[in-house]
């Protein structure tokens, strides 16, 4: 039987070659006739070709659109990707890891980033666990005393592993958050905005301005009920806003609001790649699509922007959502390129 | 019999493929030595791409179980051969194979996972053809051009990155074959970042 084995991998690389040469385009007439006397000879060759076909097209789904930006940019000749600059390099920040050394104490800092359309996961040493949505970058820096994470961009979900002894700390651009252990997500929006959302247990937002300035925060420790008035402490379930504002501009605004029963849950469901709107307006889900894909979607007529939509979506689709808005509005939805466009 | 159709090959790709190592491990425990096992799959695949009608199946990995043991009753009847362990297991199939499937998304999250890891790991020209083709829907023409490759060499990566993504559903998506995730890695650690600072 061993021949008989070799023969069906020969089979198997035969399709894989004649899908991809059907793919290439047009067969001339020697190829047709060739291509014939071989699906022909066998029904499992024209098995393995209908196989190999579906692998070809059911990959395109499946990879993230990350993949394709990254295909793109090992294109883009040196010199030219050096003119692009700073944009083009930040938005497609490298995958993988760069290990740096930082000057005191001689600590590791690592650095990790996800391209737009990805979600990583990290495994910390200490068991905590990052997963990094859509487009973030940041550092990790682990010292004996404290555990520090800088938020450069994008939003993370943070499980830490607890730890009296070692506070967790996530810093952004205008306040820090601060937890011994706990489940919560931090989100960069506008450049110094910063959006907390606890899913368990209690964090403290330490702002520069409420501690005097930046370092003061970073130096002091946590206390598990801080009377102080330094920090805000939010709890599970409740999400903070953190803006400037207050003391003349110069001041950082805290606001603690909480969310409906199941709002928490919902909102984390980008890290299962999915996005929940319920009563949003068209426009605000488009935007929210935006910062999973380099497609993107136009919406031409007004009212429908302000249109109400609701549902559950892969974040990963952009068209699927639009044919579903556009069947559930009455709209039309065309792709050219790399836009959608909805229509009434 | 020609090449099939992108409808019918999305949904061999979405509803049979996934289930594919499976159906293999099944085929591992349940048939007598003596039947080769790609030989079946491949009967399979031409059995489920050629049906006239898929929209009734609404269990697609019943219903693939289904046609290989049916293959395998003709290739026994060919053969003369009875391996009575393959038998019972029909009557399990027919139990399931009318409910629909309950576990599509997480058959999806699967073929995502398989596929992703298996592109990781093709080789880096060979990766970029493939994303390019597959899900920028550049043509096999343009990326000759944009990589500067003969559109022969553009088809052979193609056509690699097929075996590739086909051994991956075969072995269920396990350990990839080729170390060459390092080497990508290490190229994308080369690419510099800007400092957002936040300081």
């Amino acid at each position: 039987m061993t021949s008989q084995k070799q023969i069906a991998e020969c089979i198997d690389d035969k399709a894989a070659n004649w899908a991809a040469r059907l793919d290439a385009g047009q067969l001339d007439a020697e190829e047709d006739a060739a291509f014939r006397a071989w699906v022909g000879s066998d029904t499992r060759c024209f098995g393995a070709l209908a196989r190999a076909q579906a692998v070809l097209v059911g990959s395109g789904a499946a990879v993230t659109l990350a993949d394709a930006i990254a295909a793109r940019r090992q294109l883009v000749q040196p010199n030219r990707r050096w003119v692009l600059g700073g944009a083009a390099a930040g938005c497609l920040a490298a995958v993988g890891l760069a290990i740096t050394m930082t000057g005191r104490s001689g600590a590791r800092s690592l650095h990790f980033s996800s391209e737009i359309g990805e979600l990583r996961h990290i495994p910390l040493v200490d068991g905590s666990r990052l997963t990094l949505n859509t487009d973030t970058a940041l550092d990790v820096d682990y010292t004996e005393n404290r555990r520090t994470i800088r938020l450069l961009r994008g939003e993370a979900f943070f499980e830490v592993a607890k730890d009296e002894a070692r506070p967790f700390i996530v810093e952004g651009p205008k306040a820090q958050v601060r937890t011994v252990g706990t489940t919560y997500s931090v989100r960069l929006t506008e450049p110094e905005e910063m959006k907390v959302l606890v899913a368990t247990g209690r964090v403290a937002i330490e702002t520069a301005g409420r501690a005097g300035d930046a370092f003061a925060a970073l130096t002091r420790f946590w206390r598990a009920d801080p009377v102080d008035g330094d920090a805000v402490l939010v709890d599970a379930g409740q999400e903070a806003r953190i803006r400037p504002g207050g003391s003349g501009g110069n001041g950082t605004l805290v606001t603690v609001t909480a969310l409906a029963k199941d709002g928490t849950a919902r909102a984390l469901l980008w890290r299962d790649g999915k996005l929940y709107f319920e009563g949003e307006t068209l426009a605000g889900a488009v935007a929210e699509f935006a910062r999973y894909s380099y497609r993107r979607i136009v919406v031409r007529d007004g009212a429908l922007a302000n249109a109400r939509i609701s549902g559950l979506f892969a974040a990963d689709d952009p068209e699927g959502f639009a044919r579903a808005v556009a069947l559930s509005l009455g709209a039309r939805a065309d792709t050219t390129g790399g836009t959608i466009t909805l229509d009434k | 019999m020609g090449p099939i159709g992108e409808k019918r090959a999305r949904w061999l790709a979405h509803c049979v493929l996934p289930h594919e190592a499976a159906l293999r491990a099944w085929l591992r425990r349940k048939t007598a030595a003596g039947l080769d096992i790609d030989d079946v799959i491949q009967e399979t695949y031409a059995i489920l791409a050629a049906k006239a009608d898929i929209e009734s199946i609404r269990n697609p990995k019943a219903y693939m179980f289904q046609v290989a043991y049916s293959v395998i009753l003709q290739e026994l009847r060919r053969a003369r051969v009875v391996p009575i362990s393959a038998m019972p297991e029909i009557a399990e199939l027919e139990v399931v194979s009318d409910a629909p499937s309950p576990e599509a998304t997480v058959l999806a999250r699967e073929e995502l996972a398989i596929v992703q890891r298996a592109i990781g790991a093709m080789p880096r020209q060979t990766r970029r053809a493939f994303t390019l083709r597959r899900v920028e829907g550049v043509s096999q023409a343009e990326i000759a051009r944009l990589m500067r490759l003969s559109e022969h060499s553009v088809e052979k990566h193609i056509a690699r990155g097929i075996k590739l993504l086909t051994a991956a559903f075969r072995d269920g998506g396990g350990t990839p074959r080729r170390a060459s995730n390092m080497e990508i890695e290490l190229e994308k650690r080369d690419i510099p970042e800007t400092n957002r600072g936040v300081h």
